[in-house]
């Protein structure tokens, strides 16, 4: 399974994939920003994209509309990566069509299986 | 000027016109000139061809013909010129009838022509025959030619004229207006000038006409018959009359008779341009009188001016002081002269009672007066005089026996005075009233006792006939004086009339001698006694013997004996007797008797050989005397006290005049008032001095009470008269009173009901009498009364002035309304608030401020505030005078003072605080940001690594990163912690409230900390327990992990911890027991507040954040719950929390009659699933295992759904639908079929096919989608205002939105259940069930629990309420802050919402 992982930190990326694919056995992808992540997204078709919602230039939600416009990438599930842990917020995020939501700080030891269970692989 | 303007401007403009005209004129003839010479010019033409044709016919004539081809040239060449000569002839205008003839002549020979040329065909080719015909009527066209001509040519000339003259006319119109235009031009300047001065003068007029108009004097402009032209707003109101009433009446109509005289000569008087201001009386419009200063002027134009200022008030006052000083002022002189009345006789008696009935009565202005004497015992009234002042008549005789008065002697006898305002009436002169009051009509009285030494001698009566009359104090005080007076005068009039009795008997002279009080004394022309009679052993105290021998000069005072030696000396010239003399004996105590002689010369009278001194003790008359003098000062001691009392001034000014009348009338060298002082209790502070030995004690001085003889009057609260000079002092008052010159001292307190406010003294250098005491207890309840009525409106005006200057300084905005929710006062912090100053804003509607607290028609304004925001703390949106929005918060309440009820608001300015909560609020989230992203890198690494992910580590290595990953954990929890503190104490943690069983709560809670207490090897007990409680699950669970987490932390090892649930006060209460160290009694509070823990170490030894306890009882708050601990230190704690129960559905909400889902299914099973998750989501089932069965259910119960297992091997849910759809009933209800969809599926709208194996989710979509197949769509609206219903339905009609009305719950139910609308706005004040008890009706409905809702209402909800009432997408909208299109966008958004989504989109909000 291959996940890839859009976010600004660089810190939180390398603990994303070491937990993903150290714990979860995934193969990951690494993106620094929402252009790269539409990029990559486009040339490395993964099952699914971690999202982190507060980027410069593009944030979360525009990154997931712009995946959703291209035809190669519009079906991919994305589950957004957000630090703001409010429960309005969490609902509007969920209703740009994301496939789930996790909150930071995640349980690296458990991020895999909660990826998992949004995309109900068991 | 205007009007030069105006006739210049009229002139330019004239002649302009004229000029005009007449150039129009002539363009007219102009053109008519040119069309003649055109006409004339056409005329030659046709002349000239009629020639071409003659010459081409002559030449006709003479050519020679050849050929037909010649003949037929020479027809064309003369066909051509015919032509010419007709276009030509059309040419000349067709206005003449000579035209006409032309033409006809032209046709003639156009036939001739034709006629010719066909001949000329026929080869008939004679010329002259054509030329003979032609010739003629050539000449005819010529004739017709000519005459045309002369008619254009005398038109033509007459033209020429015409146009001559209108030449002249323009050329001289022209030269009018360019005159007129030069001198207009000259003046351009001047005018604009004055136009704009012209303007300024309006606006200055318009000025003065407000000024005038809005004058508090009223202003009357009238014409020289003073006929009223105009008058301003306060004039009408002065006058009482509307506006414009008066106008066209005379001004001399106003005017009250008595004074038109005066302000008609000032009229008369006046001189043009001049003021003249006089006072008069005007009549109201309801006859009532005013009183007004009148100031008139002269107006250039001829007319009047009057200003009126309406002084009756100040009238009115002005009256009231004179009469009561006039009252005074005669009160003092009826005093004055009656004191100075002589009785010496039985005449002189009777005429003394006389003059003092007569000079009371007309110093009280009574009816009757009369002085009443008891017949020597006190049983008998006889009336000495009676003055009937209307008929100047006296009367006496009239007799009164205390037998058949008992009740009025008695109170005669009892009390200084009887002020009977109601005679008849009042208990103590009502025993009068049958056979004296009533027959001489007498409505009032006022009886003055007159006493003498304790012993009443008669009485005073002051009767007033008409309407009844009160008596004032100074004439009650008046009355006693006179009485006083007539005591005296009787006192007099005995002793008198005693001497007289004496001296008129023969007894006397034998006594004379004897036993009489006279001295007879004989001396001789030495001078020395040679008798003296017995009676001077009674006088001076030495007997008669003693005497003899003795010089007189030795018994006479050193002053009277040159009387005696003058005496001897010329005793041999004078004898006979002489004139009587005073002089003063000394006693043998030393002190002198003043005696009154007269002596007779008889030396030459061989019997007695010496001087006779006849000598009488007149000291007691002497003291008498002036003693009436002294009650005549003092009753005028009175009458000044209570004149200083009734003048309005100030209490040290009052107390100042008393104390000067004191010193004045009572003969104090100093006369002062104390009073209790204010700061502290127990003393007296001298608060007025007056008198010569002011200096005696300091301003201000302070007495203890109790203490000197001040004080001690204070205390004993009784008068004191004190002789220094008496044993009964103390040594050290009497030292003191010496060195200041002080003999006496007098002092009486000063008490109101009770209380005592003061205390009056004065010291005297003269002896003092009980009298001054009397003076002083006469004036001392009125005294003591002025003072607390001016303590009483000085404390009075403090407290005004205290809270007027709270609520000016208040930092709240203070506003007050009037009855109309006009603003009545506004303070300064409302005018920093909203910016308007107080005169600009008062009498203006609140809404001004709030304009969303306008009213509309149909409630007053002031019921429109009781409503929305009496009583409560609101927020609105405020309204600067900039016309800038605000938030401001309100509170409003009404108050009620003896004016009537006011409200008053105060308001805050709270923009600042909800910027602060929006900057807190922002801050905390990013915070919450900026905290997480670095911890979910540290976090994420330590989690790692200790879960060696990353490759085993040392095992010190592995020790400190567990330490590390432990404590970021904290961090978290921490952090999360405060965020979950905060949302909840900003109430934005949004509760999902649904009816959640208990046993849930306990088991996801024990799952949780499952672990954690193993660890600590703890046991944890509950339970099961069937009962449901109204709140957020997660929450809830939130909550007893908390708990459970702290009692598993502080239980001893191998210690179990319980968890209990029971029902108490329609709550059902949780506890969490354990058998840990317990909490002490002083934290049982503290512990629920943010980081107060049992012990400050506790954090870190036992883990966890300090906010725990203060996060669960935020969110049992927020269920609108309580939360508490029971502990005893050493045995444990038992942590408790109560939220709402959810009672039994039936009980609860007994107006709604559920319907049910029919749930049909072979078997019995999957009958008993579907069963579950329905009631699982409180929805009502009723199973059936055959269609046979779903038809008798139906009998017994109303069906919304059928829920049809179709999934069973073996069985067609084709078949079985076909069953349902064929049956009458059966067939219209909506039906969810389940199966494995594998067979063929029936094609129907109200069929939902749900895929088996069914979960909660798939069937509860199904059955709404099923459900929603029945809708109607429309917009049900609920509400108990019929008119806010109607206007709600005409709203929706602009959208194009069809709606059903209720006013009830239950109406709303049944609507709904008839045919489920696509949105339901609802109230919540209904009668027949409530908008909650609608929507939980509604909840349990399977079609209906889904519906977008409207709460539609007045109130403000709170969060909790909103939760209650939740249904589908829920909106709420509060009335009072909602537009119209406010309304319309929500429900559009509800109804599209729906449509577009269905039920997906909104699940979250319900269960």
């Amino acid at each position: 399974m291959k996940i890839l992982i859009i976010d600004d930190e660089a810190d939180i990326r390398q603990i994303a994939r070491l937990s993903l694919s150290r714990v979860g056995r995934m193969e990951v992808v690494e993106a620094g920003s929402g252009f790269e992540g539409v990029e990559l997204a486009a040339s490395e078709s993964p099952d699914c994209i971690l999202l982190d919602v507060m980027m410069p230039q593009m944030d979360g939600p525009t990154t997931l509309a712009r995946l959703r416009s291209t035809a190669a990438t519009a079906n991919i599930p994305v589950i957004f990566l957000t630090a703001k842990a409010m429960t309005p917020e969490v609902k509007g995020l969920m209703e740009t069509g994301a496939a789930g939501v996790l909150t930071k700080p995640f349980d690296p030891l458990t991020l895999a299986d909660q990826v998992r269970q949004i995309l109900r692989i068991s | 000027m205007a009007y030069f303007d105006l006739t210049n401007r009229f002139w330019t403009w004239g002649c302009l016109a004229i000029a005009v005209f007449v150039a129009v004129q002539a363009g007219v003839v102009l053109s008519e000139v040119r069309d003649s010479q055109a006409a004339l010019r056409q005329v030659s033409d046709v002349s000239s061809s009629l020639m071409l044709f003659d010459r081409s016919v002559r030449d006709l004539e003479q050519a020679p013909i050849e050929n037909d081809r010649d003949w037929e040239l020479l027809c064309n060449a003369a066909e051509s010129r015919l032509n010419d000569v007709s276009t030509a002839a059309a040419g000349t205008g067709g206005s003449d009838e000579a035209i006409a003839g032309l033409a006809q002549s032209l046709a003639s020979v156009r036939s001739a022509h034709d006629g010719l040329a066909a001949r000329g065909r026929a080869s008939s080719r004679d010329p002259h025959a054509l030329t003979g015909a032609f010739a003629a009527l050539v000449t005819a066209i010529d004739i017709e030619l000519l005459r045309i001509r002369d008619m254009r040519l005398e038109r033509l000339s007459t033209l020429e004229s015409q146009q001559r003259w209108l030449f002249w006319l323009v050329l001289f119109a022209c030269l009018m207006a360019i005159a007129a235009a030069v001198v207009a031009i000259r003046f351009q300047g001047e005018f604009s000038d004055r136009w704009r001065q012209h303007a300024a003068t309006r606006q200055k007029d318009e000025r003065y006409r407000m000024l005038v108009e809005h004058a508090s004097d009223g202003i009357f402009i009238v014409d020289r018959n003073l006929v009223i032209v105009d008058a301003n707003a306060s004039g009408f109101t002065m006058l009482g009359a509307p506006p414009g009433e008066l106008e066209g009446h005379s001004f001399r109509e106003l005017i009250v008779a008595e004074s038109s005289s005066a302000m008609l000569r000032c009229l008369h008087e006046l001189k043009v341009g001049e003021t003249a201001v006089t006072e008069g009386r005007l009549r109201r419009r309801d006859r009532s009188e005013l009183i007004a200063e009148v100031s008139l002027k002269d107006l250039p134009d001829g007319s009047l001016q009057i200003v009126l200022r309406d002084v009756t008030a100040r009238h009115m006052a002005e009256e009231t002081r004179r009469e009561a000083e006039e009252t005074a002022r005669r009160h003092q002189e009826a005093l004055l002269r009656l004191g100075k009345l002589e009785s010496h006789s039985i005449e002189g008696i009777q005429a003394a009672l006389a003059e003092t009935t007569e000079v009371v009565a007309d110093a009280m202005g009574s009816s009757r007066i009369g002085v009443w004497l008891f017949d020597g015992v006190e049983s008998k009234l006889r009336c000495a005089d009676e003055f009937d002042r209307k008929a100047r008549r006296h009367s006496s005789g009239i007799e009164l026996d205390s037998q058949s008065y008992p009740d009025f002697f008695r109170s005669l006898t009892s009390s200084r005075i009887i002020d009977a305002h109601e005679a008849v009436r009042d208990s103590r002169t009502s025993d009068l009233a049958g056979s004296y009051l009533q027959p001489h009509g007498i409505a009032s009285m006022l009886a003055a006792a007159v006493r003498s030494g304790g012993r009443v001698l008669g009485a005073v009566f002051i009767e007033h006939v008409g309407p009844a009359r009160r008596w004032k104090a100074e004439e009650q005080s008046f009355a006693s004086s006179v009485a006083d007076l007539v005591s005296l005068t009787l006192e007099q009039w005995e002793r008198i009339q005693a001497e007289q009795a004496l001296r008129l008997s023969e007894k006397y002279f034998r006594s004379l001698i004897e036993s009489a009080t006279d001295i007879i004394t004989i001396i001789d022309s030495g001078g020395l006694i040679r008798y003296t009679s017995p009676s001077i052993e009674r006088i001076i105290g030495r007997t008669p013997d003693s005497l003899v021998g003795q010089s007189i000069l030795d018994l006479v005072h050193d002053d009277d004996a040159d009387v005696f030696r003058s005496l001897s000396n010329n005793a041999a010239a004078s004898s006979g007797s002489s004139e009587g003399f005073e002089f003063r004996l000394i006693t043998k105590s030393g002190a002198y008797r003043v005696l009154d002689a007269t002596v007779n010369n008889l030396l030459d009278d061989p019997a007695v050989a010496g001087i006779v001194v006849n000598s009488r003790d007149i000291t007691d008359r002497i003291a008498m005397e002036r003693e009436l003098a002294e009650r005549v000062r003092l009753a005028n001691f009175g009458l000044e006290v209570s004149f200083a009392l009734t003048r309005s001034d100030s209490l040290a000014t009052t107390l100042q005049r008393s104390a000067d009348a004191m010193a004045e009338h009572l003969g104090g060298a100093f006369a002062g008032v104390w009073m209790r002082s204010p700061a502290s209790d127990g003393i007296l502070e001298l608060q007025a001095a007056a008198g010569t030995h002011r200096a005696l004690f300091p301003s201000q001085a302070q007495t203890a009470i109790g203490k000197s003889a001040i004080g001690a009057i204070a205390q004993e609260r009784r008068p004191r008269l004190v002789d220094f000079a008496s044993t009964s002092t103390s040594a050290e008052d009497r030292e003191w009173a010496g060195r200041a010159g002080i003999v006496a001292f007098a002092g009486y307190p000063l008490i109101v009901e009770d209380r005592l406010v003061g205390v009056m003294a004065i010291f005297s250098p003269t002896p003092l009498s009980n009298t001054t005491l009397i003076a002083m207890a006469s004036v001392a309840d009125e005294l003591a009364l002025g003072i607390d009525h001016a303590h009483a409106s000085d404390a009075l005006r403090a407290s005004e002035v205290r809270f007027r200057s709270i609520v000016t300084n208040a930092l709240d905005g203070i506003i007050t309304l009037d009855d109309q929710a006009r603003i009545e006062s506004y303070n300064d912090a409302a005018r920093a608030i909203f910016g308007y100053e107080a005169r600009d804003i008062t009498g203006r509607p609140l809404e001004v401020l709030i304009p969303d607290l306008a009213s509309d028609e149909t409630v007053s304004a002031v019921a429109n505030l009781r409503e929305r925001a009496v009583g409560r703390v609101t927020e609105w949106e405020g309204r600067r005078n900039d016309g800038s929005a605000f938030p401001l918060e309100i509170s409003l309440y009404e108050f009620e003072i003896p004016d009537g009820i006011y409200i008053a608001m105060s308001a805050r300015d709270v923009s600042e605080r909800r910027e602060v909560d929006r900057m807190k609020s922002e801050f905390i989230s990013t915070v919450s940001h900026e905290l997480r992203t670095p911890l979910t890198s540290i976090r994420g690494s330590m989690s790692l690594l200790a879960a060696g992910v990353l490759g085993d580590l040392p095992p010190d290595a592995s020790d400190v990163v567990h330490v590390a990953a432990r404590n970021t954990e904290r961090l978290v929890t921490l952090i999360n912690d405060i965020l979950d503190l905060d949302r909840l104490a900003q109430g934005k943690m949004e509760l999902v409230l649904t009816a959640v069983q208990v046993n849930t709560i306990f088991r996801r809670s024990v799952e949780a900390v499952r672990a954690f207490a193993e660890q600590s090897g703890i046991a944890i007990k509950f339970e099961e327990s069937p009962l449901r409680v109204t709140g957020d699950g997660d929450r809830l669970v939130q909550v007893v992990v908390n708990l459970l987490s702290n009692a598993v932390k502080f239980s001893p090892k191998g210690g179990a911890v319980r968890l209990v649930a029971f029902e108490t006060d329609g709550m059902v209460e949780i506890q969490v027991v354990d058998r840990g160290r317990g909490v002490p009694k002083a934290f049982h509070e503290t512990i629920f507040e943010p980081f107060h823990q049992v012990e400050g170490t506790d954090a870190r030894e036992k883990g966890g954040t300090g906010l725990g306890l203060a996060i669960s009882r935020a969110i049992i708050e927020q269920h609108q719950g309580s939360v508490g601990v029971t502990s005893e230190e050493g045995v444990g704690s038992t942590f408790w929390f109560r939220v709402p129960i959810v009672v039994d559905d039936q009980t609860e909400f007994a107006i709604v009659e559920c319907s049910s889902v029919l749930v049909l299914s072979p078997d019995a099973s999957a009958r008993a699933t579907i069963t579950e998750i329905l009631s699982i989501s409180s929805l009502h089932s009723v199973s059936a295992a055959t269609v046979e069965e779903a038809r008798e259910a139906l009998d017994q119960a109303s069906i919304s759904i059928i829920v049809l297992d179709a999934s069973a091997p073996n069985l067609s849910a084709f078949s079985i639908l076909n069953q349902l759809r064929s049956d009458g009933r059966l067939s219209s209800i909506p039906v969810v079929c389940i199966d494995d969809g594998v067979g063929p599926r029936l094609a129907d709208e109200r069929t939902v096919f749900a895929a088996a194996p069914i979960n909660d989710d798939r069937l509860l979509t199904a059955i709404q989608r099923a459900s929603a197949t029945q809708g109607l769509g429309d917009i049900l609206l609920v509400d108990d205002d019929e008119a806010l219903l109607d206007v709600m339905q005409r709203q929706l009609q602009r959208e194009g939105i069809a709606s059903r009305t209720a006013v009830s719950g239950r109406e709303a139910l049944q609507l709904a259940r008839s045919g489920t609308p696509g949105v339901l706005v609802l109230d919540i004040g209904l009668p027949e069930g409530d908008g909650y008890e609608v929507v939980e009706a509604l909840r349990r409905e399977p079609r209906l629990n889904r519906i977008p809702l409207l709460i539609y209402t007045g109130r403000d909800l709170s969060g909790f309420e909103r939760h209650r009432l939740q249904l589908g997408p829920t909106r709420y909208l509060t009335k009072s802050k909602a537009t119209n299109e406010d309304f319309r966008e929500l429900v559009v958004g509800l109804l599209h919402n729906f449509d577009q989504s269905g039920t997906g989109r909104e699940d979250t909000h319900h269960r």
